[in-house]
């Protein structure tokens, strides 16, 4: 990343406002549909920049602990699903199965923080 | 594709052919367009009358051999006619077909219905106050529909494939695992739907895809059971299953298509002469329901990385994988 400013996520955030502001309410109806889409792509974008490294570390630290094993967060949820698919662990495996809550939590946290989280 | 001046030229003299009478198009809409299907709205007018119909076309999937993508059920033009026409035989409210379009046409595979008035749009159905009996009505009224749907003869339609439980696990898995995307989550789920296959599925016809914005809504309830496309035989219970998955229920509190009680709907459901259906079977359902949604998301979401759709409403669903599997977690711990 460039020593610059503004940061990406500020920048995605005022083409965010623009767009929902001074674009969206002129729109056709299917056309706003879309835009629709579009403006909260880009506020999972945001969101992913401003909160994606600090949660892909915590699901990363998690995973190592619940492997007990080092590497990248690619490799352990290859390794998580390797376990799976192979009966080591199971769905009665309650840090497994609470591990994964959160992970979920967190993706929604990003792709779409309306959706209820799961209670855990 | 067709021009559209093209497109309405051979439209109208199909109109004409299949209806008896000269049909003079007035109004000509696309509602929807993808890669797959189309849907025109059409005014026209046989022997000078107005009449409101709706044009469905489709093409087949376009997948590379081998891709497991390949064996999901796909009915096609005159064969998703003849589902619908089933459908309305068995008592099942369905659009009236009126013409099924063939080579003379020139229009591909396709077929014309009446236009049924109504509304889909989930947020308007749940909220607004004309609905509100519809909403009352909808667990025993699907539960009706439903029994009757499974009561369609499978011998009328001979070109349905069958997807069980069983293979429906192992269809979606091997989907899945062609993205090379692992998710915990999304395995856990595969053992857990394999652990639980149901004991007592049974064959029959089932439409596949049973949920808001396939069905058309009048202020006092569904007035027709659209989309066919995906009708297979299979577990009957994988229709009442689906209805509950939290995604169709958009936001609504209640359990079927948020707007009934489970129980209202097994029971019209029974009541209407389809089995009865233990808990442990619709839980099955409504769980691997959450599991499919995950990996339909990721179909959607992941096609232009093989040189599919590349649009942003494609790559937007890509990112609701996570709202079913959260979900499906929440249904395990007793918490929907």
């Amino acid at each position: 990343m460039p020593n610059s400013r503004p940061v990406a996520p500020d920048m995605l955030a005022v083409i965010r406002d623009w767009l929902e502001r001074e674009i969206l309410p002129g729109l056709s109806d299917d056309r706003k549909f879309l835009m629709r889409v579009a403006v909260n792509m880009l506020g999972t974008v945001e969101r992913e920049l401003r909160e994606g490294p600090a949660l892909n570390a915590a699901e990363a630290t998690r995973l190592r602990s619940l492997l007990d094993r080092d590497g990248s967060l690619d490799e352990l949820n290859r390794a998580l699903c390797a376990e799976i698919a192979a009966s080591r662990r199971g769905i009665d495996d309650a840090a497994l199965v609470a591990h994964l809550r959160r992970s979920l939590a967190a993706a929604l946290a990003v792709n779409n923080p309306k959706w209820s989280p799961p209670q855990s | 594709m067709l021009a559209r001046e093209e497109f309405a030229g051979r439209l109208e003299a199909a109109l004409g052919r299949h209806l008896g009478a000269p049909a003079p198009i007035g109004r000509l809409i696309r509602l929807t367009g993808g890669a797959t299907k189309a849907t025109w709205s059409i005014e026209a007018g046989p022997g000078g009358e107005r009449r409101a119909f709706v044009a469905q076309f489709s093409v087949p999937r376009r997948v590379d051999a081998g891709n497991p993508m390949a064996e999901l059920p796909r009915v096609l033009g005159a064969d998703d006619a003849a589902c619908m026409i089933a459908a309305a035989a068995a008592g099942v409210p369905a659009p009236p077909v009126r013409a099924v379009f063939d080579e003379a046409d020139g229009l591909g595979a396709g077929y014309l219905m009446d236009r049924v008035e109504g509304e889909t749009i989930a947020r308007r159905v749940l909220r607004e106050a004309v609905y509100a009996p519809a909403r009352g009505a909808f667990a025993a009224q699907c539960g009706t529909i439903l029994a009757r749907l499974h009561t369609i003869p499978p011998a009328a339609l001979p070109f349905l494939i069958e997807s069980g439980p069983a293979q429906q696990v192992d269809l979606y898995r091997r989907i899945y695992r062609s993205f090379d995307h692992p998710v915990p989550a999304l395995e856990l789920g595969f053992r857990w739907a394999e652990e639980h296959l149901p004991a007592d599925a049974r064959t029959v016809v089932t439409h596949g895809d049973f949920r808001f914005g396939n069905l058309i809504f009048g202020p006092d309830g569904v007035r027709a059971v659209i989309d066919w496309e995906i009708c297979h035989l299979g577990d009957p219970v994988e229709d009442l299953g689906w209805l509950c998955v939290r995604t169709w229920r958009f936001g609504g509190s209640q359990p079927v298509g948020g707007m009934g009680r489970r129980e209202d709907l097994l029971q019209a459901y029974a009541r209407a002469g389809g089995a009865t259906v233990a808990p442990a079977h619709l839980r099955f359902w409504e769980g691997f329901g959450c599991l499919k949604w995950a990996v339909m998301c990721m179909m959607k979401g992941q096609a232009y990385l093989k040189g599919g759709e590349r649009t942003v409403e494609a790559l937007a669903i890509g990112r609701r994988m996570e709202e079913p599997l959260a979900d499906f977690y929440r249904l395990l711990a007793g918490e929907d």
